[in-house]
């Protein structure tokens, strides 16, 4: 790269230079968003906290039970119960142990706490492995009066910024994992306090093991914990930057199982949360469930066996009455069914159930059948599958016909045209423009961002809404892989087609609209489920549609606005209320580049972005710059 | 080597003795000041335009302000001000991108023209060469070899790891030699 690196070295340098003196002086403009931005982001952090505090404090009350006290025999849920090899993936690492042994994915938990920490002293537990159940919120690294009970044994792994910071990043001198325990090595005091540490690198990142042992504790754990380290899988996926207070897992998360289906490996893990439960096969979301039987998790089913954030159909999972000796995935008449694997909860988690996973390698329909000592149901059930046979709404209404457009009914006024319309915020205006630019030829949707619990924006960026049928251009196959009951009726979740990775969308209905909101495959699921609850919309009088917000939703952002799009072959409209586009920034009105922009009405920060992507466009993008007028514009209550 | 956002020492007001700067007024102002410049300058390295590139800076600058009391190193702001910059810049493009896709699922004719970054002034060769790199390949080039910042900062700004900052140098460098000898050729 050297003689490409010296040649941008070059270029850079003089390009800067070429760039000349820039005003020092603070914009008014500039000014007065800075002052708003600054006021705005005070208010949010507040109610952040707050919504954490409260929405965490029976969480916590549960998970936190572990913590700082001597686990007994009598904690020991196993009993009765078959304990297996488990093999599961943690952020990259591969840890094998005994399933009787607790394993606490920990990073989403202490990424925002690390950022608290000094960088010189600061590691970042990744994940903590022992032979007792210690909760959900604690670890060595960041509770000072952490203390190893006597018969104890716990291994964390971290993530070790404090290396970075004295060797400045680099991570060569350490032994690659896997790497070997010494039994030798002496206790030392680091920065996860006492222990006996062992320091390696993985994808050139440094991490540290540490172990703690109790005076008493059992050779056979002592060597299960050493056997699980040195025979670690290590392939790190981690981003070592904390992340301050951006995201608010009140706590770590149980690996419960690891498996591998033809999607790669997968992990289930146990999260509580007080947020509407909701199953997928990378994070088991659950709160108290009534009931007996099977129960499937939540308001959301898995449907085909198929996990809903990671696709394929494998495993089948849920949790099951404590009544339960057995289950077992019961298939199609003449096939053998398959037995799962019935996990006790940890004991800080006080619930009344047992969870179960088995893998279904047929991806075939499964019932998942509660048995008791003797091999009878126990209890009728509820099939996991048992929403196969839905039919998604989207078959039962009404689609605008491919091809065929939809706009605003529009009035003449001599040789201009006036088009009401109503923003996804509630304000409304009239557009006034020239005949020839014939915008009501175009087709017309509203669109807007949405952003969860002030910071999530794993979904709803942006939201859109269609008249035409999303299969095919939007969504994957013929059916939803999951819903939910929410504000605005029953909203369904799709899988993305190949195009949209990794997205997969939840598809509500209002009016004559298809309201399509995008979420990450990997998004909490937790997330997903809050977003089909909360959104809502109404179709406004001009056929348009209104996005309300709801708590802990906001569907309207300043910087972004809501947006009115206009859309024909190939040119793309956006004209934006209440947008702070309109306080920055230079107006382009020069159609040369295929975008022009420009603040078309500030008092009401309507913002027009329109991008041609034809050459031959360029004219429309001038008589649109020269001729649009906003008219009555009236804010939204929103 | 010009001065890139690490230093910013021309920017700054004489005496001003910036160290840990507040955001009242007065801060606000040497705030400002202080960054502005270096901000332009890798705003511009990122668009290629000048006017777009205060713009970017500027929309960067007041995002920043506003978590600035948040911040637990508030001498921290100018690696945060870096980061914005170059997040502002990627999701411009990802706008675009977005836009193309949005019209072809909705069924309309295919696009086959999407409008370049904001004009490009020079025209070297590798100027133009590197205007057409994906924006993160661009972006990890001017943080390493204009910013000079190390792997582990161009990743901290980037948002990926050490070693997808390898890659995304490797590979903008290796496509710039390509598309220059393309043109030689």
């Amino acid at each position: 790269m050297n003689d490409v690196e010296q040649d941008l070295r070059e270029l850079f340098d003089r390009k800067a230079s070429s760039v000349g003196g820039v005003a020092p002086k603070l914009p008014e403009q500039v000014r007065n968003r800075s002052r708003r931005r600054q006021v705005g982001i005070a208010l949010v952090g507040g109610l952040a906290a707050l919504a954490v505090l409260a929405g965490s404090a029976g969480v916590l009350r549960a998970v936190d039970a572990g913590r700082g006290r001597q686990p007994t025999p009598a904690d020991d849920p196993w009993v009765g119960y078959e304990v297996f090899e488990r093999t599961a993936v943690v952020q990259g690492f591969t840890i094998t142990s005994p399933s009787d042994w607790y394993m606490v994915d920990q990073w989403s938990w202490a990424r925002p706490i690390a950022a608290d920490v000094p960088r010189d002293v600061r590691t970042t537990p990744v994940l903590m492995l022992s032979n007792t159940d210690r909760g959900l919120t604690t670890s060595p690294c960041f509770d000072a009066a952490f203390a190893v009970g006597s018969e104890e044994a716990i291994m964390t792994i971290a993530a070790d910024d404090a290396y970075v910071w004295k060797h400045q990043g680099q991570a060569d001198a350490l032994p690659q994992a896997p790497t070997r325990f010494d039994s030798e090595a002496p206790e030392g005091t680091g920065v996860c306090g006492t222990g006996i540490y062992v320091p390696f690198a993985t994808e050139d990142l440094p991490f540290v093991a540490h172990f703690l042992f109790g005076e008493d504790v059992s050779e056979e754990d002592r060597t299960i914990l050493i056997r699980a380290f040195e025979t670690m899988g290590a392939q790190a996926t981690v981003d070592p930057t904390p992340i301050g207070a951006r995201r608010d897992h009140p706590s770590g998360a149980y690996v419960i199982a690891g498996g591998e289906n033809a999607a790669g490996p997968w992990t289930l893990e146990l999260r509580p949360q007080t947020e509407p439960a909701y199953v997928a096969n990378v994070q088991l979301e659950l709160s108290p469930t009534e009931g007996s039987g099977v129960v499937a998790g939540g308001p959301f089913t898995v449907r085909d066996g198929r996990p809903i954030e990671q696709g394929g159909g494998n495993p089948v999972f849920g949790a099951v009455v404590k009544a339960a000796d057995a289950v077992e995935l019961r298939l199609e008449e003449g096939t053998p069914p398959i037995s799962a694997q019935v996990v006790p909860l940890p004991p800080s988690m006080p619930f009344d159930f047992d969870l179960f996973f088995a893998s279904n390698d047929a991806d075939v329909q499964a019932t998942a059948v509660a048995l008791d000592a003797d091999g009878v149901p126990i209890a009728p059930s509820t099939p996991v599958t048992e929403e196969l046979s839905h039919t998604t709404f989207l078959d039962e209404v009404d689609h605008l016909p491919p091809g065929q457009r939809w706009a605003p009914d529009v009035t003449q006024e001599g040789n201009r045209v006036v088009m009401p319309i109503t923003f996804p915020d509630g304000a409304t205006a009239e557009l006034v423009y020239p005949t020839e630019l014939r915008l009501e030829g175009l087709n017309v949707y509203p669109d807007t961002y949405g952003v969860l619990d002030e910071n999530s924006s794993s979904c709803g960026w942006p939201v859109h809404a269609s008249r035409h049928d999303p299969r095919g251009g939007w969504l994957r196959g013929n059916q939803p892989i999951g819903g939910l009951e929410g504000r605005i009726g029953y909203v369904e979740l799709w899988e993305g087609t190949q195009s949209n990775e990794p997205y997969n969308f939840l598809i509500g209905r209002s009016g004559s609209w298809n309201i399509i909101v995008p979420c990450r495959s990997a998004a909490l699921a937790g997330d997903t489920a809050s977003w089909a609850e909360l959104i809502s919309a109404a179709e406004s009088r001009d056929g348009l549609l209104v996005f309300e917000d709801a708590p802990r939703l906001d569907m309207h952002l300043p910087e972004e606005g809501a947006t009115i799009r206009f859309s024909g072959d190939d040119v793309i409209v956006d004209v934006s209320s209440g947008s702070a586009r309109c306080d920055a920034g230079h107006p382009d009105m020069g159609a040369r580049d295929g975008v022009v922009q420009w603040c078309v009405e500030p008092s009401g920060g309507v913002y027009v972005y329109a991008n041609a992507f034809e050459p031959r466009r360029e004219d429309f993008l001038q008589g649109l710059a020269s001729g649009l007028e906003i008219r009555n514009y009236r804010p939204g209550e929103n | 080597m010009a001065e890139g956002m690490r230093v910013g020492v021309e920017d700054r007001p004489a005496g001003s003795g910036l160290e840990q700067p507040d955001t009242a007024d007065g801060g606000l102002d040497e705030l400002y000041a202080r960054h502005i410049g270096a901000g332009v300058r890798l705003a511009f390295l990122l668009t290629g335009d000048r006017s777009h590139a205060e713009d970017l800076a500027q929309e960067a600058f007041v995002r920043c302000v506003g978590r600035f009391r948040h911040l637990r190193k508030p001498d921290a702001f100018e690696a945060y001000f870096r980061r914005a910059i170059v997040n502002l810049h990627t999701s411009g493009l990802r706008r675009r991108r977005l836009e193309r896709e949005w019209l072809s699922r909705e069924g309309a004719a295919s696009v086959r023209r999407v409008s370049s970054q904001p004009d490009v002034g020079a025209r070297e060769d590798l100027w133009r060469a590197l205007g057409t790199l994906p924006a993160r390949q661009r972006a990890a080039l001017v943080l390493r070899y204009y910013e000079d910042l190390s792997e582990r900062e161009t990743a901290e700004v980037l948002g990926c790891s050490v070693a997808a900052v390898k890659s995304l140098v490797a590979r903008g460098g290796e496509a710039l030699r390509e598309r220059i000898r393309g043109e030689e050729a």
